[in-house]
């Protein structure tokens, strides 16, 4: 019976941690071998499986016996290459960041595109190239990740006002306003320029086509980076996730987890959305599978999602390319609209007092 | 303290109630109350005696809040009815209900920055209609529920700036102002410090005293239950261990069966109800001396 | 405030009860009324009153704002200017008042319903599924003007109708309807998104246009069915008001008050996604108002009564003064009215919320 109050009791059955799928350590070795395969797998079918279907052999050749002058070849290298090579990272850092998130607010409703970070590091890219013109993409990255960065605590603090500190349902509608809020401005500053809003309409969908290779590769330092932090973040998260009273009085220094966490997901959002746009719902479920496979040690909930995620994007990706033949569908498309009907199946699940 | 008024339950707003009807009474038969797949109670039936105070204890998830909330009709049962005046209560109207049966939840939040006579007033809501907003009557149980909990001088100070005390009597204020002949506290006294516990209590019973309102409540404190419980429910389980008046009820072995605590029962020096006092692993009789 | 207080005898002692409410009973009708709140309305009809002349007298062809007052009120006098205050600015201002009106009772029954100042019928899904149903008629049916508003206001009350639904679970609990609202956003926003991707050009420009809420042309074909809808869910939303004091308690509190909870949350998200999906249709989503009109019109009245009125009153007042500086700010450039509300209000709604929290009338 769940008790209401300003202490948040928990039923005690739900206060020890679920065991997952995978509870021995060697299990969870071999599964995360086993995504490893899963990723080398949709990575083959990435390249195999387009919008135009071409012969297994033709791949084989256009890799290890390239001909620049044969169509199907070109298609292979430079169009599909780059964008599996795109899906990988940035589904693995939105995954990442996604456990991440979860784990520092304690909140499992967190996703970079519902907290409004994506919203953020948009609109700040925007800014960055529309209204102060820099073009070299050095500088408008770190656009992305100010505004990724000053839009998740801009969230945050408005999420944590008022009685009850920074509770799931606070945050979403927080988040939720202020995505809508930066998304209508960024609407009126591309309104008063034409000629912007015709790329502007094609990059703020979340898509791994089209996307200048020479623009993703600068980024992939702050990415790793990003990526170190969050991975060696997973113990003290464990200690996050009894309560911050708790883990201060176990001896971990609370706010510089926070701090060290809240730079890593400001790294690995903000630069997934300069790559390829925003993208919403990787960040979402791909934790709560992971959780379901390896339990709450985030040790391990982490790597699995960053697998998981790389594995979910590119398979979006080869999604988009299949369905809608001859065209093909973006990827932050196919995850909306397949991510938000398990948000919304999770919602309903879940008793309204745990969030 | 000393800023406070005294209380006074003799002020108390009139229960609304048809003359020449007997008092109200609630009760429930073969109750079965599940929380999605988890059954808490199972094939339970009890009759609250009218014009006392029942108070109901137990360990925790024993099922009494749950059944507080069944009892109030929060809670629709999975089989088995709760019956107000021998009528099933989910087949009663809403208002009908309202204006017999007021209900106090655990930790009621109260919207930000609202001044304690609105909250009060809020309690008149069964009794009002869209174009019948404010009667005398209205007028007048709000200004009894106050002077009856000893709170009209905090009338119009906001809610958010009380203490504990004061703002769990705004809440009883408010239920007093519904006018009730039944009144139904989830935990009325936790979070609260001893002061302020036996001053609700003291209240309750005032008001139980004034004008014979039936009032049931769930306690933690097992002392404090059997001073001032006409009628003790004790409850493990799911299911009731034991009722009746505190006295016959709450024996060393019944506090063993229910808490899964020893202890040794001795007569309150002050208010002759029995007194538990708990025997743990380091004070044994046995041990000292 | 004033300290009226009105007392009751009972055993020597003085009963006072609370002060600054009037009682109004007539017969077997009564009601109570915050002083305060009805001071605060008739000052804020002046201000929409005076915007809206200043709006209508204010363009490219200026008219005193005496002649303007004069063809308002009946008295004539204005001779070749009549055309253009009758036929040009007035429906136009006139849709103006309507829909920030409309959109500030939607936003404050939906705050205190879900118990938050940040929700608003926006992120409810009323504004996506408006968007998706207009872009939808602007890029693939290529329709005109006035049926994408029709498009709009069906695509707006399917969207709250299948977020209704999906958030019935033994009741409806604000929560989950907020976040399933938060879902199905997201979705409709993807499919808009992708609707841009395929358009000409020039379909992607007067949807991006339509996207961010413009008073343009908006004439008397607008005002009627405005006029209509609010006349019939604003008496509604009114006398919801009773179940709102209650819901805001909580579902248990009011539960046990007698609040039927179904119906009167039906009834409420009904007046207020009515109310919010009228206004959208007309105006395109204008984000900024629904939330903060019912905030400011908070921080005016006090935390008394439910502020409906005087929330209908600064949504208009915003949207009149918000469609002057957009039409004029930049002349000869006309500016859509949703730049100025996007630009100038997202700094506005976070210092009021900031201001909120500390006097503790947020969170």
């Amino acid at each position: 019976m769940t008790v209401t109050g300003p202490i948040a009791l928990r039923d005690p059955v739900e206060v020890a941690p679920r065991r997952g799928l995978l509870g021995r350590s060697w299990t969870r070795s071999a599964g995360l071998v086993l995504c490893v395969v899963g990723v080398g797998v949709m990575v083959v079918a990435s390249i195999a499986i387009g919008a135009k279907s071409i012969a297994p052999g033709t791949v084989l050749d256009a890799i290890f016996a390239f001909d620049a002058s044969i169509d199907d070849h070109l298609i292979v290298r430079e169009l599909r290459l780059p964008r599996t090579a795109i899906a990988l990272v940035v589904g693995a850092a939105l995954g990442l960041a996604g456990g991440v998130m979860q784990g520092v607010t304690r909140n499992p409703l967190a996703d970079p595109g519902l907290l409004g970070v994506n919203a953020g590091a948009s609109v700040a890219v925007v800014l960055g190239i529309d209204v102060l013109d820099v073009t070299a993409p050095l500088g408008y990255v770190w656009f992305a990740f100010g505004g990724a960065a000053f839009a998740g605590f801009v969230v945050y603090v408005l999420g944590a006002m008022g009685r009850g500190g920074a509770t799931p349902v606070k945050l979403a509608i927080a988040g939720a306003a202020i995505s809508a809020l930066l998304g209508s401005i960024t609407a009126a500053l591309l309104i008063l320029d034409a000629a912007t809003l015709d790329q502007f309409r094609f990059w703020s969908v979340g898509s791994t086509a089209g996307r200048d290779v020479d623009l993703t590769v600068p980024l992939l330092p702050f990415l790793a980076v990003g990526a170190l932090l969050a991975l060696l973040s997973g113990r003290a998260l464990n200690g996050l996730a009894l309560g911050e009273d708790v883990a201060r009085s176990l001896g971990q220094r609370v706010g510089w987890v926070q701090a060290v966490a809240a730079l890593s997901v400001v790294l690995l959002c903000g630069g997934a959305t300069a790559a390829a746009g925003p993208i919403a719902f990787v960040g979402l479920t791909v934790p709560h599978v992971a959780r379901a496979v390896t339990g709450p040690d985030h040790r391990w909930l982490l790597p699995y999602s960053m697998f998981l995620g790389a594995i979910l994007l590119v398979a979006a990706d080869v999604v988009g390319r299949i369905i809608a033949r001859p065209g093909e569908l973006e990827v932050g498309i196919v995850t909306a609209f397949l991510g938000a009907p398990v948000f919304i199946a999770f919602v309903r699940r879940r008793k309204i007092a745990e969030l | 303290m000393a800023e406070d008024e005294v209380a006074d339950a003799s002020l108390a707003p009139p229960i609304q109630h048809e003359p020449g009807t007997p008092p109200a009474s609630l009760a429930a038969e073969h109750l079965r109350l599940a929380y999605d797949d988890r059954i808490v109670v199972e094939d339970l039936s009890v009759a609250i005696p009218v014009g006392a105070i029942t108070v109901i204890v137990g360990a925790n998830a024993c099922g009494k809040s749950t059944l507080l909330r069944a009892l109030a009709r929060l809670l629709p049962p999975r089989a088995g009815t709760v019956l107000l005046d021998g009528k099933d209560i989910r087949r009663l109207p809403t208002r009908t209900v309202a204006q017999q049966l007021g209900m106090l939840p655990q930790q009621p939040i109260a919207p930000d920055g609202i001044v304690v006579s609105d909250l009060v007033a809020r309690g008149r809501h069964p009794h009002q209609r869209w174009f019948r907003q404010w009667s005398k009557e209205d007028q007048d149980a709000v200004d009894h529920a106050l002077a009856a909990t000893g709170i009209t001088a905090l009338a119009d100070r906001s809610v958010d700036e009380l203490s504990g005390g004061q703002r769990q009597r705004v809440w009883i204020a408010m239920a007093l102002a519904q006018g009730t002949e039944i009144l139904l506290l989830d935990e009325p006294t936790t979070f609260l410090d001893l002061a302020h516990q036996v001053e609700v209590l003291d209240l309750l019973a005032d008001l139980n005293a004034a004008d014979g309102r039936t009032i049931v409540c769930v306690l933690h404190d097992l002392n404090l239950a059997c001073r001032y419980a006409t009628h003790l429910i004790a409850m493990r389980d799911g299911a009731i261990a034991a009722q009746g008046p505190p006295a016959e009820v709450v024996t060393a072995d019944l506090v063993d069966h229910v808490f899964g605590l020893r202890a040794r029962i001795i007569a309150d020096p002050v208010a002759g109800s029995p007194l538990v006092i708990p025997i743990g692993r380091h004070h044994r009789p046995d041990r000292e001396g | 405030m004033g300290a009226t207080t009105f007392g009751v005898r009972s055993g020597g002692r003085r009963l006072r009860s609370s002060s600054g409410l009037l009682t109004v009973r007539i017969g077997g009708l009564s009601t109570r009324v915050d002083a305060r709140a009805v001071v605060v309305s008739i000052g804020l009809a002046l201000v929409v009153a005076l915007g809206l002349a200043w709006s209508v007298s204010v363009g490219d062809f200026p008219i005193p704002i005496t002649d303007v007052v004069g063809e308002l009120t009946g008295l004539g006098g204005a001779g070749r200017s009549e055309l253009i205050i009758r036929q040009l600015r007035l429906p136009r201002a006139l849709t103006g008042v309507l829909v920030g009106a409309a959109l500030g009772v939607s936003g404050q029954i939906f705050q205190r319903m879900v118990r938050n100042p940040l929700a608003s019928p926006d992120i409810l899904g009323v504004s996506s599924g408006a968007a998706a149903a207009a872009v939808f008629a602007i890029v693939i049916v290529q329709a005109a003007s006035t049926a994408v508003t029709g498009f709009a206001l069906g695509g707006a009350v399917v969207a709250v109708a299948a977020i209704y639904v999906l958030a019935l679970k033994q009741g409806v609990s604000s929560y989950r309807l907020v976040l399933i609202g938060i879902g199905i956003t997201a979705m409709l926003d993807s499919v808009v998104a992708y609707l841009l991707t395929r358009a000409q050009l020039f379909d992607a420009q007067r949807a991006a246009m339509w996207l961010t809420g413009s008073l343009n042309g908006r004439g008397w074909d607008f005002v009627g069915p405005l006029f209509a809808s609010l006349a019939v869910l604003l008496p509604l939303a009114i006398v919801a008001t009773r179940q709102l004091r209650a819901l805001e308690l909580g579902d248990e509190c009011a539960a046990g008050l007698g609040v039927g909870l179904t119906r009167s949350k039906l009834a409420l998200t009904l007046a207020g996604a009515g109310l919010a999906a009228v206004a959208t249709a007309a105006a395109g989503p204008v984000v900024f108002v629904a939330l903060a009109a019912p905030l400011i019109a908070r921080r005016l009245v006090g935390g008394r009564c439910v502020a409906l009125i005087p929330s209908a009153l600064v949504g208009a007042a915003v949207m009149v003064f918000a469609d002057l500086a957009a039409r004029r700010l930049f002349t000869p450039t006309e500016l859509p009215v949703g730049v100025v509300t996007a630009i100038v209000g997202a700094p506005i709604l976070l210092w009021l919320l900031v201001r909120a929290n500390r006097i503790g009338t947020g969170g």
